[in-house]
């Protein structure tokens, strides 16, 4: 798939095991490198540890959710620039402009088809590795 | 010096005595008593005689018995014993042997037979002499050597003392130079030492002062905080009352409004009866057709202060469901069309190739913002034409709608409050309305996620625009061609219906087509009556006092077979989703808005009429409706499925759909069990994220749906549970048969 798929990884912070998994598969069969985690919590400890390519948050989550797991991450060094992307079942306008303030990229409501989720994501990627 | 008197001690080395003789007989003629001989008759002798005195000189003969005159020489050299002089004395010449006797150390040659009376002494003398000369030379040039080294060493410790003086001398001056520089540097360091402390004491008195000031400023904040938190308190009240005066009138207004519709259906419903009965002049006629366009344009103004109201309210809820953009534009320029071909304009519509095809959002709203728009065009556009203009959104997948006229277009001033409350334009004394329209739709606008917005247009006139987010869907299925209904006649209708005019004007409506009617005033008198009475069709009013429509086809549904299986109409005073699934849930078979037009009461009929039939084949529970809550939202989409299947690693396919499965029953079970609200709505949550991907569409929203409900205890939960306790049922049987397909299990 994309060439710069597997550089950096994607964390994936979803606490819905059944959704995390399929997205992990997803992700996995698409090429990235996916390192997932339970809760916002485990997302900015994962992302504290090494600069992920990109970072895919959930919102409701419990430890730290979503929203504050993205101001969170956008603050720790090196992660300035790095695409973070809200994926959730909610989509309440409030939430997208919340989202957006916090430093988030983009923000993609569940259900979504695989494809555009991966082109959103091959996209963003792109758009790290040409800035 | 004395040394002519001196007294010679020799020693005469030299085995024929006559030749010993004939030496000492030379010597004493030549110096008498001057030297003092010893003799030695061989070499061996010879040396143990030096080795035991110091003789002035050695006459040494060369040939001795037991060794030669050189070979002494050597031993004598050897042993240390020849600082004195010897003087070789042989009978042989020969000039080698002389070379080697002088180079091991004697200090003359001489030969016996060419000896005379003076030569040997002066030949012992000078040898003497000569010894005694070379040894005081040595001893002057050993103290010549010594002075010199003295003088070097002198030298050298002058030199040392020199250099030392010279390093000493750089040191000093170096010191010097050091030192001025220390000094400078001294200097400096005192300046700045000096600024430094002026600006210390500068500083320190900046800080004291910003003490001061802050100390002075803390009492002002916490004076300023003391009044604010007063300020605040008075404006919570005073907010809490407006807010509670507003929601008073919004409540008030909500009130009125509903009265005042209820009366003006009944004119409306009456107006059109006149015409339909007939017998009417033309003038007459056009007098009824100008007060039911009054009257419907009243009912449209009611109809948005209403809007209005339940927006203030936050009431106004959007029903997303799929909708196609063409046909939804289509309806509006119909709608738009006669008041267009009225004011001499023409109407346009544009489709974009990219603008997307289907879309989700709330149909009825999204034609009441598109309404308003071309309404507003055509009202304010003397001459020329409006353009609908279907476009491609700012964001993917996203729609822009543009309206543009070939109006007056809109002043600057103007601009500013063109979508606030109450705004109307200046020049518009004469075109009729609220000035709540724009408000309106920008606020569904606003709900819908999307943007309002105006701006001129280059050739003068005005363009408004919308743009909504990427709410593009695919197209699942196309959508089932309607039949058109036959229109019928001759049916047994039961009307039931609260208000008497309602039931007059609807009434007259079935008859006029040609219809029998029986009248019912409320939910107990209908039941009654469906069980009493055949009926082919019963129209039922939703909202009644008592016993409600919703509650009388309950009822009328557990009836036998077949008065219990009678086809239900509700008559409902909107049309929203939610109100049209709860008819649904309740047996009913299909629904007409109020108020009711003649038009489409008869095609509701028919089309109900067509239907009924299947509806009763079908095995579903009369809970559980055979459609879906929005038509739209397929149950169960195979192509959604296949495709996030398809991304998936294909082992993983199996335990995810059995992850589903157990959520679907956890669902079940907690819907079973009236969990408490949060668990439930963290369930249908998760349910409805994964049910989505997996192709379970009605479940995914339904399962959002109930969720926010739960959550916020609105009063459609109890609907809600039942639809999701069906859908999940039902996603729950679908799912088990795609486990059990070849293709999904060999995955």
């Amino acid at each position: 798939m994309s060439a710069e798929a597997g550089a950096g990884g994607v964390i994936l912070a979803e606490n819905d095991a059944l959704m995390r998994g399929l997205i992990r598969s997803i992700l996995s069969r698409a090429g990235h490198n996916v390192f997932p985690a339970a809760n916002g919590a485990e997302a900015v400890m994962l992302a504290g540890g090494f600069r992920a390519g990109l970072v895919l948050l959930d919102i409701a989550m419990p430890r730290l959710n979503g929203l504050l797991a993205c101001e969170a991450i956008r603050a720790l060094p090196g992660y300035a620039r790095v695409p973070i992307v809200i994926l959730t079942g909610y989509s309440d306008i409030r939430l997208r402009r919340t989202a957006r303030r916090l430093g988030a990229d983009d923000f993609i409501t569940k259900p979504f088809r695989p494809s555009d989720l991966l082109a959103r994501l091959a996209a963003h990627l792109d758009q790290a590795s040409n800035a | 010096m004395t040394q002519s008197n001196r007294v010679y001690r020799l020693l005469m080395v030299d085995d024929d005595e006559l030749d010993r003789r004939h030496l000492v007989r030379l010597l004493e003629l030549q110096a008498p008593g001057r030297c003092e001989i010893e003799h030695a008759v061989d070499g061996t002798s010879g040396l143990a005689a030096m080795s035991a005195r110091n003789y002035d000189c050695v006459l040494l003969d060369y040939d001795l018995p037991d060794m030669s005159g050189l070979k002494f020489l050597g031993q004598a050299v050897e042993s240390g014993e020849l600082p004195c002089v010897v003087v070789l004395v042989t009978g042989h010449g020969s000039e080698a042997i002389a070379i080697e006797a002088k180079n091991l150390g004697a200090q003359d040659y001489l030969v016996k037979d060419q000896l005379d009376q003076g030569s040997l002494w002066r030949a012992v003398k000078q040898a003497i002499t000569e010894r005694e000369l070379h040894v005081r030379l040595a001893g002057t040039l050993a103290d010549l050597t010594a002075a010199n080294a003295a003088l070097e060493a002198e030298a050298c410790t002058r030199m040392t003392v020199e250099n030392a003086l010279r390093a000493a001398k750089e040191v000093a001056e170096q010191a010097t130079r050091d030192f001025t520089v220390a000094n400078t540097a001294l200097e400096e360091e005192a300046h700045i030492r000096t600024a430094v402390e002026v600006a210390l004491r500068a500083a320190k008195e900046i800080a004291e002062q910003a003490t001061r000031d802050f100390t002075v400023a803390n009492a002002a904040l916490e004076e300023e905080a003391r009044i604010r938190m007063a300020i605040e308190v008075a404006l919570r009240a005073t907010k809490e009352a407006a807010e509670e005066a507003n929601r008073a009138k919004t409540r008030f207004v909500a009130m009125v409004t509903h009265e005042l519709r209820t009366p003006l259906n009944g004119i409306l419903g009456y107006a059109q009866l006149l015409r339909i009965e007939g017998g009417l002049t033309d003038q007459q006629d056009a007098r009824v057709d100008a007060m039911m366009t009054a009257g419907r344009h009243l009912l449209d103004m009611i109809e948005r202060v209403l809007d209005f109201a339940s927006i203030e309210t936050g009431k106004m809820e959007l029903h997303p469901v799929a909708v196609s953009v063409h046909d939804l534009a289509e309806g509006c320029i119909a709608f738009i069309g006669p008041m267009a071909t009225e004011h001499t304009l023409g109407l346009r519509l544009a489709s974009s190739h990219d603008a997307p095809r289907m879309i989700m959002a709330d149909p009825s709203r999204l034609r009441q913002v598109l309404l308003n728009l071309l309404g507003n065009a055509v009202k304010y556009t003397e001459s020329g034409s409006v353009e609908l203009r279907m476009l491609a959104g700012s964001t993917p997948g996203g729609l822009r709608i543009e309206v543009i006229d070939t109006g007056p277009g809109i002043s600057d001033e103007a601009k500013k409050r063109l979508f606030q409350d109450f705004e109307r334009m200046e020049a518009s004394a004469s075109v009729e309305g609220t000035g709540l329209g724009l408000a309106i739709s920008a606020r569904i606008v606003g709900l819908m996620g999307g943007k309002i917005g105006y701006q001129d247009a280059p050739a003068g006139g005005s363009i408004f625009w919308l743009d909504l987010p990427s709410a593009e869907i695919v197209v699942v299925a196309p959508p089932e061609a309607k039949m058109p209904a036959h229109p019928i006649s001759g049916i047994r209708v039961l009307l039931v219906d609260d208000i008497a005019m309602n039931r007059d004007v609807i009434g007259a409506f079935l008859r006029a087509a040609g219809h029998e009617v029986l009248l019912a005033e409320g939910g107990q008198e209908a039941v009654r009556l469906a069980f009493e009475q055949n009926f082919d069709l019963i129209l039922m009013d939703v909202r009644m006092p008592e016993m409600d429509g919703l509650e009388a086809t309950r009822h009328i549904r557990k009836l036998p077979p077949p008065r219990g299986q009678a086809p239900v109409l509700a008559l409902t005073a909107n049309s929203f989703p939610e109100q049209i699934a709860q008819c649904r849930e309740a047996g009913m078979d299909g629904h007409v808005a109020k108020p009711v037009d003649y038009a489409t009461l008869m095609e509701a009929i028919a089309d109900t009429i067509a239907r009924a039939p299947s509806c009763w084949t079908e095995d579903f529970p009369v809970t559980a409706p055979p459609e879906a809550v929005a038509p739209a939202v397929p149950r169960f989409d195979r192509a959604v499925l296949d495709q996030t299947l398809e991304f998936m690693w294909p082992a993983e396919i199996v335990p995810n759909l059995h992850l589903l499965h157990a959520r679907q029953e956890q669902m079940l079970l907690a819907l079973d069990e009236r969990a408490a609200p949060a668990v439930l709505a963290d369930n249908a949550h998760a349910l409805a994220s994964a049910a989505g991907m997996f192709g379970f569409a009605a479940l995914s929203a339904v399962g959002r749906r109930f969720e926010r409900a739960v959550a916020l205890d609105l009063p459609e939960t109890e609907f809600l549970t039942v639809q999701l306790r069906t859908e999940t049922s039902v996603a729950l049987a679908t799912l088990e048969g795609l486990l059990r397909e070849d293709r999904i299990r060999h995955a």
